[in-house]
């Protein structure tokens, strides 16, 4: 055998050996997803869902579970919960029944078909507020041109809690008016109805509009009552930064359909509201930022100590994007399924923003 | 003669003939006194001799008198050939090696060859020159790392990436070293270019596996990059212009030597600056450099001193309404190095080299700067002394004292949220020596030593490199080797993309090293004016490591990386035509990458599996073809060929709800790695025109990568959909380059 016959016999061995075949996947069965975390004083609420294939997913759509046996145990007592008649894949039960006590542990079983999820979470015991630096923070103009040359508005200080894995800060404007993402669809709703509207007229009778008028004014109430610039009381909520006020301003002026202007309001207001994040178990303070305040008015700051299962799907919620091999997504920590059933408990304090009237052009000094 | 080297020399020498002799000397070019690493030298009808070291030293040692014919013969000169007259003295012949036109130098090859002998003992070594790493056409800029990309074990993970993924092994486990010191991140523009600028560098060496016992701490590959020393003759200098660079080159005599002074910059700050204006940024600024400085002295005979460094940095600014960022990140290397002949027969190189790498991020809003930065300092002594006892025998004892020290932090500007600080020693010995065993058979035996102070590890990594002469053209190589790696990337690419620079990390007890075992089986053979080189591998990785996602809390090493095994296998060819007016290569590989990583594509039973690395390539060929079809002008192209990279197939969809009301989806994935995208394709070419203006030579380039414009998908990802419209979501293409013209102009004076 010539060397060059053994070298055709090598490359063309292992050109076939390596060049597998992989398999595609179809119809794969989906997964069932839990959402729930528990809270002392709260009534308990699972949410039982199940992957859509990526081909019939679209943001904000879930494909909740009905019909499933949702069970809690908890000190060899077991409760089960029951379905929401009004809102399929819900299942509650109340604190009255199955109170919800810092350190004690709760498994979760979920069956559907020959599906099941299991799950448990140890409440952690509350980590309290022991100090806050400022009730009042005032911002100025001025402040927008820093780029980090401004000190943060206040800080607070809480005692450690034994048992939680981290804490997970939320600080929220509590007199904004907004909604999640799911509403979103009904912003197309409206374009639609507005434009099946536009087509109609003068082709048919006023009379004939009324349902579609009716539609689209129960739309548009519903937007304008749930996404505004107005306290409950009616009195108006300023934008601490001109820049914002103009940017929504300037939506009203914007050659947009009325669906898309609501959907503009809502992805800004809702982004608005709040700020959230992480710290380690073995920090004991944290500085609340200017990042995170938008509005005049109240904000509410929520402390949650919380345990592994909320930690560590928090901390790993951005994950699986990058397109690293090692980068599978968020962590789970269930059996037979995704998602997340952890718990918390809370302590929290509120701050006013106020808007300084005077244009200032120095730093303001820490408030400690 | 130093004292602690008598003992060793006594018990060497008396195993050599009486009354021989050495031969020895350096080779160089003739026109610029450049040394001239790896070019054969021997003794004629004989096997007698070997390659030049980096230095352009050679030895032949105890050669009985008489009369011989000293032939040095190196791909782009004319072959030199010397009747010696040797009796009892020593003989110092240095040798200065003529450049020849590619036709003439052709057909001398070609005349020549089964004269010239080849005493290169590795397997799955290619040393590129400087004309070859120019060969490939380039995108934009000419590249050394993207003409290595075309070689066969060796891929790119996209168009956006100059990481070398050599033989199933990663970029960080290569050991890249530019003039002897190490370099970390060889990367521009988040892996777009590398650093190392096509002008100033001489010759470029790649060892693919089963490297022999001189080069440790890495498990893959060695990739050794020599820069030119600088004309010693002459004033000269070289450029070249781009729309996107600028580059240039000067050096000339001085001292006893020579000095060299290259630079590049990139010119796209007028473009960005109309970019900002039109992205309404109150800043966005782009910009990188390289800076490299060397002066060579050649004190003595005995004695030759170079002093280099390099410094190079990327810096990004954009800024706008109510963020800003600025990212910085670079690496800076210096090197010393003296080589002192302490016989003809005994040769010291010895270098005391620091690198440094440093990367800074800030991002910044009214009262938030996050700070990050990240610095990995490397100080080494290295040294090692060739000791060439005779004909049969060249054996080489080395040290390596290298310091690391690692600092990251982040956090804000008055506050640390993270910070490690940490710092080890490497410390390694090593001996070697290529042994003629007979006409046919040489051996390369080695024994490597490691100790790596932060844990407490030691390593020995035994080598052996054998080759066995089949007949004047044709050899069998073997090799097999066990390696050791003490440092660990934390690369943070998003889609193959190093968005943020990547963190180098130590061992330490928490995260013990990574090693591989190397086993190479090859053939080298000439066909006609073809080398033809075909190579077996099988590598067999411990410890190997990926980042764990998971963990976003510890600062612990041996918690941020999950830990798992591999092994990659394969088989590749390369064909090469060195010269005349059709030049270029053939490559051709086709293998498997696979590991097996803690936690990663579990079974239902959570039970790990191997899964397909994403650099894994089943099949790839790459021909690089150079036609100087025209005095003055030349033709060259690209035409590669892969089977697609591995994917994952999302299964399914779904969301979760936070308290705050945001809601996050994810992915239900299959098999890690399981699909495959299709199959890459590319063809680009280069037309040159080489004319004079006035005293200067011009080289005017039109190149045109992905000349079919073939859509090469890196990954895919499956959009949001359009929820207002109740519309699914769709799977998207990540594109790699289209078509890509471009136009430049290289000088010379």
């Amino acid at each position: 055998m010539s060397r060059y016959t053994l070298l055709l016999i090598l490359a063309v061995g292992l050109a076939w050996q390596s060049c597998s075949n992989p398999a595609q996947i179809d119809d794969p069965e989906p997964m069932l997803i839990v959402q729930a975390l528990l809270q002392p004083g709260a009534d308990t609420e699972v949410l039982i869902m199940q992957t859509l294939p990526p081909q019939s997913y679209y943001e904000s759509l879930v494909d909740s579970v009905s019909g499933a046996e949702v069970e809690i145990v908890v000190d060899d007592q077991t409760f089960a919960l029951s379905e929401d008649a009004q809102r399929p894949g819900i299942y509650r039960i109340a604190a009255a029944t199955m109170p919800v006590e810092e350190g004690k542990t709760y498994e979760l079983t979920a069956a559907v078909d020959q599906r099941q999820l299991r799950a448990r979470t140890t409440v952690p015991t509350r980590a309290a507020v022991t100090e806050v630096s400022a009730d009042t923070i005032v911002y100025f103009q001025s402040y927008a041109d820093l780029f980090g040359d401004l000190n943060h508005p206040g800080e607070f200080h809480w005692d450690q809690s034994p048992d939680a894995a981290g804490y997970v800060i939320i600080i929220e404007a509590v007199e904004i008016n907004t909604l999640p993402i799911s509403i979103e669809p009904l912003t197309g709703d409206l374009d639609r109805l507005l434009e099946q509207r536009a087509l109609l007229e003068g082709q048919v009778s006023e009379d004939s509009l009324t349902t579609l008028d009716s539609q689209i004014q129960d739309l548009e109430a519903f937007f304008i009552t749930h996404l505004s610039l107005t306290r409950d009381d009616g009195t108006p909520i300023r934008y601490l930064r001109d820049r914002h006020r103009e940017e929504w301003e300037e939506i009203d002026a914007k050659d947009w359909t009325e669906g898309k202007k609501w959907r503009k309001r809502r992805d800004t207001l809702f982004d608005h509201s709040f700020v959230d994040f992480w710290v380690p178990a073995d920090t004991l303070r944290s500085d609340y930022w200017w990042l995170g305040v938008r509005f005049e008015g109240d904000y509410k700051i929520h402390l949650q100590s919380v345990d592994q299962n909320y930690f560590d799907y928090f901390t790993t919620r951005f994950n699986g994007d990058s397109g690293n091999d090692a980068d599978t997504g968020p962590l789970f920590h269930i059996d037979g399924g995704r998602g997340l059933f952890g718990s918390y408990s809370e302590d929290s304090f509120r701050v006013t923003a106020l808007l300084g009237e005077e244009q200032r052009s120095f730093k303001i000094t820490s408030r400690k | 003669m130093k004292a602690w080297l008598a003992p060793l020399l006594l018990i060497l020498t008396a195993l050599s003939p009486l009354h021989a002799a050495h031969i020895s000397g350096f080779v160089h070019d003739a026109s610029n006194g450049e040394s001239l690493p790896f070019a054969s030298v021997y003794l004629h009808k004989s096997n007698w001799g070997g390659t030049t070291n980096e230095s352009g030293y050679y030895a032949i040692a105890n050669v009985s008198p008489g009369t011989y014919t000293l032939v040095a013969s190196m791909i782009g000169y004319a072959p030199f050939e010397k009747e010696i007259e040797l009796d009892q003295d020593d003989l110092v012949v240095n040798i200065p090696l003529n450049a020849e036109a590619i036709a003439v130098a052709a057909a001398v090859v070609t005349a020549k060859r089964d004269q010239v002998e080849s005493f290169d003992i590795s397997p799955g070594r290619t040393v590129l020159q400087v004309a070859e790493l120019k060969t490939a056409p380039a995108a934009i800029e000419a590249d050394p790392i993207r003409t290595i990309q075309t070689l066969p074990g060796v891929a790119a993970l996209s168009d956006f990436s100059v990481g070398l993924y050599v033989r199933g092994g990663t970029p960080d486990q290569n050991l890249i070293l530019l003039d002897g010191s190490d370099v970390y991140n060889a990367s521009h523009l988040f892996g777009l270019f590398s650093t190392f600028p096509a002008d100033a560098a001489k010759s470029t060496e790649l060892l693919r596996g089963g490297y022999p016992a001189r080069y440790g701490g890495r498990l893959s590959s060695v990739l050794n990059v020599i820069t030119d020393e600088g004309n010693k003759e002459e004033f000269e200098g070289s450029g070249g212009a781009s729309f996107f660079a600028s580059r240039l080159t000067l050096q000339g005599p001085a001292g006893k030597g020579s000095w060299l002074v290259s630079g590049r910059r990139t010119h796209l700050d007028p473009l960005l600056s109309v970019a900002k204006d039109a992205l309404d940024a109150k800043a966005f600024t782009y910009n990188f450099f390289d800076l490299q400085g060397k002066t060579h002295q050649v004190l003595s005979h005995n004695d030759q001193f170079t002093l280099a460094a390099y410094t190079g940095q990327d810096n990004l600014i954009y800024r706008f309404d109510e963020f800003g960022f600025d990212l910085e990140w670079g690496n800076r290397t210096v090197s010393s190095k003296w080589t002192h002949l302490f016989d003809s027969n005994l040769f010291g190189n010895f270098l005391i080299t620091g690198s440094r790498f440093k990367a800074a991020t800030a991002f910044e809003t009214e009262d938030v700067r996050l700070l990050e930065n990240n610095r990995l300092t490397d100080i080494s002594f290295k040294g090692d002394v060739s000791y060439f006892p005779n004909t049969t025998h060249t054996m080489e004892v080395g040290l390596l004292i290298k310091r690391m020290s690692m600092d990251y932090n982040f956090g804000e500007s008055n506050q640390t949220w993270v910070n490690v600080d940490v710092e080890a020693f490497h410390n390694a010995v090593y001996a070697q020596d290529n042994w003629t065993v007979n006409r046919r058979l040489t051996l390369q035996p080695g024994l490597r030593f490691n100790h790596f102070s932060n844990g407490d590890y030691t390593g020995f990594s035994p080598r052996l490199a054998a080759r066995y002469r089949l007949d004047a053209d044709t050899y069998l190589k073997g090799a097999v080797g066990r390696y050791h790696q003490y440092i660990f990337r934390l690369s943070r690419e998003f889609q193959g993309i190093s968005l943020l620079s990547n963190i180098w990390a130590l061992a330490d007890t928490t995260a013990a090293p990574s090693a591989s075992i190397h086993y190479i089986a090859g053939i080298e053979t000439r066909w006609a004016d073809l080398d033809i080189d075909a190579e077996v591998y099988y590598k067999d990785y411990e410890k190997l490591y990926e980042i764990n996602y998971d963990e976003q809390n510890s600062t612990e090493i041996g918690d941020i990386i999950r830990r798992g095994d591999g092994r990659a296998y394969g088989f590749d060819v390369l064909i090469k035509k060195r010269a005349g007016k059709h030049s270029g290569w053939l490559s051709l590989s086709t293998g498997l990458s696979e590991r097996t990583i803690d936690g990663l594509n579990l079974d239902d039973n959570g039970v790990e599996q191997s899964f397909k690395s994403k650099f894994d390539r089943s099949f790839t060929v790459n021909l690089i073809h150079a036609w100087q079809f025209r005095d003055k002008w030349s033709l060259n192209s690209r035409t590669a060929y892969a089977t697609g990279q591995p994917y994952t197939q999302i299964l399914g969809r779904g969301e979760i709800e936070t308290p705050s009301g945001a809601r996050f989806n994810f992915d239900e994935r299959g098999p890690l790695n399981g699909l495959r995208t299709p199959s890459y394709q590319r063809f680009d070419v280069a037309l040159h025109r080489n004319f004079k203006f006035k005293t200067w030579g011009m080289k005017l380039s039109l190149q045109i990568i992905n000349l079919t414009n073939h859509k090469n998908i890196f990954n895919y990802f499956w959009d949001d959909g359009k929820p207002r419209e109740r519309k699914p979501a769709k799977r998207q293409e990540i594109p790699m380059l289209p078509i890509l013209p471009s136009i430049g102009i290289d000088f010379t004076f």
